[in-house]
């Protein structure tokens, strides 16, 4: 007996599991006896499972805290990521639509990758999310450290202008891409207005035309989205998200030793020297956050560019495309057959990414 | 240090159950429980609740109109059938879809309850008057609240003649468009609601058929990429080409070309929604008494008469397979869909699709669409009912984007477009 | 040290621009909901109107606002609070021994690669057996994966940057992990917490796709979908629409304002020190 109490005391973590885990097997018997509620049954054992974490933390010895710390994350991320992914993963490989979704699901195979991989408005949509996220998170980058970087001092407004920055990101992404849809409208909204009355051309914002010196080329308009739809879309991320970029820079900015820049300037840097060789180190895991967060999220965009185009063909990124397959032609099967490759897709990029990023962090 | 956990856990605890007391799924049990309806939000859903207030006054019964989105609700639609909801009872339901949904065993077969005498009230309900009902395989399982049908809608001021001929409407188009006229009173001459994913097949399928394309045969042949339809797109092609619609014809939607009308940006809808025409005449502008509606154009035929094919759809309500109150939606539906139900519902600008209404003398003056929409149901085609709508509406789609935003070639596009519907048509009839 | 006044115009006029690149149209979305619909249609930008509240007012007699707002507050609060309880010691524990490698680290951060389009209808018929449809829970539990990743990616990096001297000298002098955690990393750390907790809020706050399918009615449904039902079968109801991002954007408005205090004090601590 006591063999087993050290085997588990000698393992924390996993005893703190399996008491936790027998803890709400037993509760379910107990519920589903008593009442139907499914929903009241997981509160329980969420709750079961807080109070025996912090028991646990509060008996557990120093060496086992920084794992004990990792466990909610890890069970929650466990229940929540791995159960869809399964489930994509089956019906991936079946012929799934609408019609036979409650009946017999014919096996597929393959198929599904295939197809939905060799469907040309997909293969498109794939090239106009990796522009989009270049474009995007590229100029917001630049954009966030260079703002960032004369933020960087106090002056009078300071706190003003740090709210106006801070609001465009917080505005409801509906909203805000409804507001500029409102704004690029072609004859009323007000940035043609403010065009014409400059004596400019106004701008076809929302269609599909070619921006000027890519007119004669229909390979750089379709697929490589030299059109004015795809600038607004940009247009919109850049201005809702720059925000964001500059903040956390800003933030980071704050937390750099003084020390070391004065120190720099009495031995006669100049600004950009200071710039290139201090400032701009000192941030590298913040930008490389900070890139990978956007990426993310750019990726995933859909809300403004839903609210600006729908499901307009010429406009699809990869994510409406998903979107449209799943939701629009409820074809699920190659849905979750484009969401996989998407999810592989994204995991080897980024892990190739992150090798790197970490291989010159530690340099 | 105890005292702190103490007091964290207390929170969280809190945190968890608070909650609980709130928010969530209230209780279900109530003596006799309300019919949920689902709808999209906007006229349709102002005209149904107005149905749902003269119901509740004439039996007593409570009917909930739930609202969703514009956006998003042709998706929370599909989701909520497909994970067999018993939340809603009845759906605000596009008549194009019952093939696949009905497939899917989502929707509830209407047959017994038309059947049961003991529910059904034929006077109120008349099934032979409506002008069209949705089954799938011999059952019956969508009835229309609405139908909406292509009319021409055009100035009377500027244009006494309307065009009867899609090469009269383009005719007419140039010399109301400015780019040509610099004395025209409007920017455009013709347009039409474009946007996708909706609205653009549409359109085409009311020029397509008149030049003789059709989607699928009855031999099961897709003709989208017939000389017909390509016809029509080059056709369509030219209107955008020469200026004659606005450069964002792809992204108007309903609402563009009625502001497009109501503020004289355009002088023709060549074609757009009866729905339309309420909206114009109760709109205040000065195009209210200018703007005339008339029969959809169409094409010549070598022995003179002009062969028109307006696109026809209706709104539908539909019965959840998974709803838990059918006999009391079922109630309902006969009610709303029926007589009484679609006189309250024409009243405040719904089209129901049933003879008597669209033909009776007191809407002779205040829905003078009724009469026009009443000669168009007798030519409008409709969409095939096939399972794979979805799919085959995308192609579609997809073929008029090429054309209209990337130039590609009409008969190429459509080839594309027909080479995938031909697929779906081999696999699934 | 002195700058040359020159630059400081020219800084001046920069930070000009930017006030209006980014604030005018928030400032004309705002304007625009005291505008009459008729005048709304036209888009343009004429200042000529007498403002109304006829579009505010529309929102409250068409919509249970009340019920919303409830349900978007308490959804983001227990959500953000949740994700930071779940969050902050595995940061901590990540930065400070890097438990799990670089292979965990990756796999929180792949919680966020899923594109949400598909998750939905698993989620949803998930949710739909469980009997938590149109529940706070089932997107409080949604919103507590979109954000955990996000949360621990930026804290780590936020308690990185923490001087290890200070936590070092405390544990020599007999502290736990814990109350090393709460007493000195998560203090210091504030201005990042602070941003971390910003930005989360107003994700969950804003967040649409996922609120539009799991909810159905005033027993769950949060504003940005109450928002979205103004774009209508036919016409986009502009006036309310804009009415409802005002209402929506205020109280983050009004929070960022409150917390800015504590921003700028952050920021302007850490350049002190």
């Amino acid at each position: 007996m006591t063999k087993i109490a050290n085997f588990l005391r000698k393992r924390i973590i996993l005893s703190f599991l399996l008491l936790t885990f027998s803890i709400i097997g037993v509760g379910y018997f107990l519920i589903t006896g008593l009442s139907d509620d499914m929903l009241l049954f997981v509160l329980l054992s969420v709750l079961i499972f807080a109070v025996l974490y912090v028991v646990f933390i509060f008996l557990a010895g120093e060496k086992d805290i920084p794992r004990l710390f990792t466990v909610p994350t890890t069970v929650f991320l466990l229940l929540t990521t791995i159960i869809p992914t399964l489930y994509l993963l089956y019906i991936s490989f079946f012929d799934v639509t609408l019609y036979n979704f409650r009946k017999e699901w014919p096996f597929a195979g393959f198929q599904n990758f295939i197809r939905v991989l060799g469907d040309q408005v997909v293969q498109i949509s794939i090239i106009r999310s990796i522009e989009y996220v270049v474009f995007s998170v590229g100029i917001e980058l630049i954009l966030g450290i260079i703002i960032a970087l004369l933020l960087d001092r106090s002056f009078t407004g300071k706190r003003l202008l740090t709210l106006i920055l801070i609001f465009p990101m917080m505005m409801t992404p509906i909203v805000v891409g409804m507001g500029w849809k409102y704004f690029f409208d072609l004859k009323n909204g007000f940035i043609n207005c403010f065009l014409e009355n400059m004596g400019l051309d106004i701008i076809p914002w929302l269609t599909s035309e070619p921006l000027a010196f890519a007119s004669n080329s229909p390979f750089l308009v379709n697929v490589l989205n030299f059109k004015w739809s795809f600038v607004s879309m940009v247009f919109v991320d850049i201005w809702q998200w720059t925000p964001f970029v500059l903040i956390i820079i800003l933030a980071g900015l704050s937390t750099i030793d003084r020390a070391h820049i004065e120190a720099s300037m009495i031995d006669g840097a100049t600004y950009f020297q200071r710039l290139i060789y201090i400032v701009l180190p000192e941030l590298k895991s913040i930008i490389g956050v900070v890139i990978l967060i956007r990426v993310m999220d750019a990726i995933k965009a859909f809300d403004t560019i839903w609210a600006l185009y729908g499901n307009a063909v010429a406009t699809r990124t990869l994510n409406i495309s998903i979107y449209t397959f799943g939701m629009g032609m409820n074809k699920f099967g190659e849905g979750a057959a484009l969401s996989l490759i998407t999810l592989i897709s994204i995991i080897i990029l980024s892990k190739i990414f992150i090798n790197k990023f970490f291989k010159a962090m530690s340099s | 240090m105890q005292k702190r956990i103490l007091i964290f856990a207390l929170v969280m605890g809190l945190v968890v159950m608070v909650p609980l007391f709130s928010g969530g799924n209230q209780e279900k049990e109530a003596e006799e429980k309300p019919v949920v309806i689902m709808i999209r939000t906007g006229d349709e859903a102002d005209a149904l609740q107005a149905v749902a207030d003269a119901y509740e006054e004439a039996t007593g019964i409570t009917v909930v109109v739930n609202e969703q989105g514009r956006a998003g609700y042709f998706e929370s639609l599909s989701t909520r059938l497909l994970a067999g909801t018993d939340d809603v009872d009845l759906v605000f339901f596009p008549s194009t879809y019952v093939a696949q949904f009905a497939e899917a065993d989502t929707l509830e077969s209407l047959d017994k309850y038309l059947e049961d005498s003991s529910i059904t009230d034929e006077s109120t309900l008349d099934f032979d008057d409506f002008l069209v009902t949705y089954s799938y395989k011999d059952d019956l399982y969508a009835i229309p609240t609405d139908v909406s049908a292509h009319f021409l809608f055009y100035r009377e001021d500027l244009i006494p003649d309307p065009p009867q001929t899609w090469d009269e409407v383009l005719e007419i188009a140039s010399k109301f468009t400015q780019k040509y006229n610099a004395d025209s009173p409007t920017v455009w001459g013709a347009s039409f609601d474009a946007l996708a994913p909706e609205e653009g097949p549409k359109i085409f399928y009311t020029m397509m058929w008149s030049y003789g394309g059709y989607i699928i045969d009855e031999t099961g042949k897709v003709g989208i990429n017939s000389e017909g339809a390509v016809r029509a797109m080059r056709n369509w092609q030219k209107m955008i080409s020469e200026g004659l619609i606005s450069p964002e014809t792809n992204n108007w939607g309903f609402t563009e070309v009625l502001e497009a009308l109501t503020s004289s940006s355009v002088a023709m809808g060549s074609p757009f929604w009866n729905a339309a025409y309420d909206p114009i005449l109760n709109s205040g502008t000065p195009q209210a008494d200018t703007v005339k509606i008339t029969l959809a154009p169409g094409v010549k035929q070598s022995d003179g008469s002009i062969y028109r094919t307006p696109f026809q759809h209706g709104w539908t309500l539909i019965m959840n397979k998974a709803s838990k109150n059918k006999e009391a939606a079922w109630k309902f539906l006969q009610w709303a869909t029926g007589k009484e139900g679609g006189t309250v519902h024409a009243k405040h600008g719904g089209t129901p699709a049933r003879k008597s209404i669209l033909s009776d003398p007191q809407f002779k003056d205040s829905r003078p669409d009724f009469e026009l929409m009443l000669k168009t149901l007798e030519i409008a085609k409709a969409e095939p009912q096939v399972v794979f709508y979805d799919e085959m509406h995308e192609a579609v789609n997809v073929a008029i984007a090429r054309v209209l935003s990337e130039g590609w070639d009409a008969q190429k596009a459509l080839d594309e477009a027909a080479k995938t519907i031909q697929a779906l048509v081999d696999k699934n009839m | 040290m002195k700058e040359k006044t020159s630059t400081k115009i020219i800084i001046y006029f920069i930070i000009l621009l930017l006030a209006i690149f980014w604030g005018f149209p928030v400032l004309w979305i705002f304007i625009s909901s005291f505008k009459p619909s008729e005048l709304l249609s036209l888009k343009g930008l004429s200042l000529s109107f007498t403002p109304t509240i006829e579009n505010y007012l529309y929102i409250f007699s068409r919509q249970p606002f009340a019920s919303y707002l409830r349900n978007s507050l308490f959804i983001t609060l227990i959500s953000v609070i949740l994700a930071l309880i779940i969050g902050i010691p595995a940061a901590y524990s990540m930065s400070r021994f890097n438990t799990g490698g670089p292979n965990y680290s990756f796999w929180i951060l792949s919680s966020r690669f899923i594109p949400p389009a598909v998750i939905v209808l698993p989620f949803f018929i998930i949710f739909q057996g469980l009997d938590m449809f149109n529940t706070w829970w089932a997107l409080i539990i949604v919103y507590i994966l979109l954000n955990i990743s996000y949360v621990i990616w930026l804290l780590r990096s936020f308690f990185d940057d923490v001087p290890k001297e200070i936590e070092e000298a405390a544990i020599v002098d007999g502290a736990t992990y814990l109350q090393v955690l709460l007493k000195i990393t998560i203090p210091i750390s504030k201005p990042g917490i602070i941003s971390v907790t910003i930005l989360s809020s107003a994700f969950v706050w804003n967040e649409f796709l996922f609120a539009t399918i799991l909810t159905l009615d005033k027993a769950a449904k949060t504003l940005p979908v109450a928002a979205n039902d103004f774009v209508t079968g036919y016409a986009i109801n502009w006036g309310p629409l804009f009415a409802s991002g005002v209402l929506i954007g205020a109280p983050i408005f009004f929070f960022t304002l409150f917390i800015q205090k504590h921003i700028v004090r952050g920021l302007t601590l850490g350049a002190i020190k």
